[in-house]
């Protein structure tokens, strides 16, 4: 197929500036429905890069880079800010809340946690009864949700119901892995960071920062409504389950691999992928020697279930970072498929062209 | 710096350190770097017990009498079980609940150096059953260590230890979070005690004790006073503090002061005389009962030799043996500040004047 590459270009390194970057991003607060933080720290990453800034009734943050030719393709890249985490809902007793679950975080994974309230991030703990004084048949049963609190001690009037939590794990290095507790989808934020800065003059590029996506793709949907792009890719994260299973059997179903290279989506729970735009991709991918995994179709979703379905329909992309153990306390991805992630969408977004769009779908 | 500071800070270095039971080095070192100062000698046992021994001024008989202050050091943790692939499978070392574990972050102790790593439960189709609302037993979660399969080969062994990495977190009100503070909390108070005893005249030989293993076997609290001989202990350790999860009669609130055990472990009269002292200097305490074994040092060291006059101060403390205890500093120093002033009052016929209540 026709993707018109006259010439590659030069594929940038992921730098360890732009890994500061993704640290500074994932060890800020942002549960969806707070993205403040988040959005503060890419407003001023971006605000020299771009033509317009703009941040809407849900806070969107969405940035505009002008093309330099008349009637340019659109091009809608869309990126989640916001992170898994709480909400206090009632003050039970001094510096102790009753908690509510902001996204799809497994129940298993809260108790025992430090994590952090509020806009200062203030400390506490989702703590657990003594093993002392719990009976064998307790321990087989979940701690659930409703029977934990968030601990901040005594002494913390200045906490109220209403304030959002996280998990309080620092970002760190693992070899050749990186870990922390928002790496989905702060990664996807870095990166789309940095393709603002290597936009092509032939598009016009919407940047769009979302919120809500961890509870229903909701700020997505306003965004591509409002810009109506001709084209759109979602740049997200997504689990790579590819650990050997407990019986040493043949591991079938495991989403996606780590080091296999940016995972392209073709179906998922909430959309069939535009062939197209997977064919381009792949071509991409193929012509720049990047190695890339398709995400075993199943469930799950990105942004794009609520951007593909937009006004007329917006033919939607989505590429993501395998990773493990996404809403965890530790998200942990590899450095290497980060920057093939990266490379493939620098390029993708320096050849896309509306010729792509031109077969039959 | 306020003494209170400075303890606080002693706390959260020891508790951002492994000392894992049988693996308690670098957590003895620490303690004893502090202690040097404020004893006249400081020994490590051949079993890694820590004595910390300040001198009273002699009796006139030559024979002075000891006082066995026993803490222990070591915390609960993990060992790595089976290396599989680039994932680790670990055993228990302590009890512990296992419903705590997916999302802690760790460090693995391997011969070639530390390492971080996440313990975490795997998606359910790799499990042996896919325990849809259930916990999934310690035995098949893993740790992952961010490294490839070649490397993780290289680098761990069955047997490498692991600890919890999270690092303290200071609360508002002097309250600390951390994990090990179960027994950190009393190597404190008993640092503040030693601190205090500096300003006082004491009679009495003071054995300051680093116990080892509490957590596994009693190790340290079984053979230290076999070692020492003392004619009177103290095992400091930590109780329930009343809180999400814990009620009932073995909990206490959260800075409420010195817990004085009470019951067959302890001795009787050493229980009043402690209470009458806390009376006496306006500190707050609480009655913590034992009706059997109290599960602490107190428990071998009263057994020792021909049997020792035993007393039991505990720390009340949150959600015991996860990552995320919670202590109050004002606790520690009360406690530090109890066994203080009880030394102080030790005279040489402390122990003969000390009668059951049928024979006085």
């Amino acid at each position: 197929m026709n993707t018109k590459k006259d010439h590659l270009i030069h594929l940038p390194a992921l730098t360890d500036e732009i890994i500061k970057l993704l640290e500074n991003l994932s060890n800020t607060a942002g549960v969806s429905g707070n993205e403040n933080a988040v959005r503060a720290i890419v407003r001023d990453e971006i605000i020299g890069f771009v033509d317009a800034l703009h941040t809407d009734a849900l806070g969107n943050l969405i940035a505009l880079k002008k093309a330099k030719i008349e009637n340019p393709l659109k091009v809608l890249i869309a990126a989640h800010m916001d992170e898994v985490g709480f909400m206090l809902v009632e003050k039970e007793s001094d510096g102790i809340f009753r908690f509510k679950v902001i996204g799809g975080i497994d129940e298993r994974a809260l108790p025992g946690k430090p994590v952090q309230i509020g806009k200062n991030q203030k400390p506490g703990v989702i703590g657990a009864c003594p093993v002392h004084l719990s009976t064998r048949e307790e321990r087989e049963r979940i701690l659930a949700v409703d029977s934990l609190r968030i601990d901040t001690g005594p002494g913390t009037s200045d906490i109220q119901p209403g304030e959002y939590g996280t998990f309080a794990t620092k970002f760190m290095r693992m070899g050749p892995s990186i870990c922390g507790k928002a790496l989905d989808n702060r990664i996807g934020v870095a990166t789309l960071i940095q393709l603002i800065k290597y936009c092509p003059e032939s598009i016009e590029l919407i940047a769009a920062f979302t919120v809500q996506e961890e509870i229903g793709l909701r700020g997505a949907k306003v965004v591509a409504f409002h810009y109506e792009p001709d084209v759109a890719f979602v740049i997200d994260c997504t689990p790579a389950n590819d650990q050997p299973a407990w019986d040493e059997s043949e591991n079938t179903r495991y989403k996606t691999k780590l080091n296999q290279g940016p995972a392209i989506y073709t179906s998922d729970g909430r959309t069939m992928y535009d062939y197209r735009l997977i064919r381009y991709l792949t071509s991409i991918c193929e012509d720049y020697a990047i190695p890339y995994q398709i995400r075993q179709p199943g469930p799950g979703g990105t942004d794009a279930g609520a951007i593909h379905l937009s006004k007329s329909g917006i033919p939607t992309a989505a590429i993501s970072v395998p990773g493990r153990y996404a809403h965890t306390a530790a998200m942990i991805v590899r450095i290497a498929d980060w920057e093939k992630h990266f490379q493939l969408m620098t390029a993708a977004l320096a050849h896309i062209h509306a010729d792509v769009l031109k077969a039959d779908r | 710096m306020e003494e209170k500071t400075k303890i606080k800070e002693f706390l959260c270095e020891i508790i951002s350190l492994s000392g894992i039971s049988g693996y308690e080095t670098p957590v003895t070192n620490a303690i004893a770097t502090t202690w040097e100062p404020l004893v006249d000698e400081v020994r490590v046992s051949k079993i890694g017990n820590l004595y910390g021994i300040k001198r009273g001024s002699p009796s006139k008989d030559g024979k002075t009498k000891r006082i066995m202050l026993a803490v222990h050091m070591d915390g609960i943790g993990m060992v790595v079980a089976k290396v599989s692939g680039e994932l680790l499978y670990f055993a228990p070392i302590g009890g512990f609940d296992p419903r705590i574990l997916p999302g802690q972050c760790v460090t693995i102790h391997s011969q070639k150096g530390e390492f971080p790593g996440v313990i975490v439960q795997l998606a359910p189709n790799l499990l042996s059953e896919s325990y849809e609302g259930k916990p999934v037993p310690l035995d098949q979660l893993v740790i992952d260590t961010g490294l490839d399969e070649q490397t993780v080969k290289a680098i761990f062994q069955v047997g490498d230890i692991v600890s919890y990495a999270n690092l303290p977190q200071e609360l508002p009100s002097d309250c600390i979070a951390g994990h090990s503070l179960d027994n950190r909390a009393s190597v404190a108070a008993v640092t503040q005690c030693l601190v205090e005893l500096q300003h006082f005249h004491h009679q009495w030989d003071v054995y300051a004790v680093g116990t080892t293993q509490e957590e596994t076997a009693f190790l340290g609290g079984a053979t230290s006073p076999f070692d020492i001989q003392p004619d009177l202990a103290i095992a400091i350790d930590v109780t329930f503090a009343k809180g999400p999860g814990a009620d009932g009669w073995r909990t206490v609130a959260l800075e409420s002061g010195v817990s004085i055990g009470y019951g067959a472990n302890l001795h009787p009269m050493l229980f009043n005389e402690m209470k009458q002292l806390c009376e006496q200097l306006d500190i707050p305490y609480t009655l913590s009962p034992q009706p059997l074994m109290s599960g602490t040092d107190a428990d071998p060291i009263q057994i020792t030799g021909a049997g020792v006059p035993t007393i039991l101060l505990s720390i009340p403390l949150r959600y015991m043996h996860t990552p995320v205890e919670i202590i109050s500093i004002k606790d520690v120093m009360r406690t530090g500040h109890l066994m203080a002033e009880f030394i102080a009052r030790l005279t040489p016929d402390f122990i003969e004047k000390i009668k059951w209540e049928d024979e006085q």
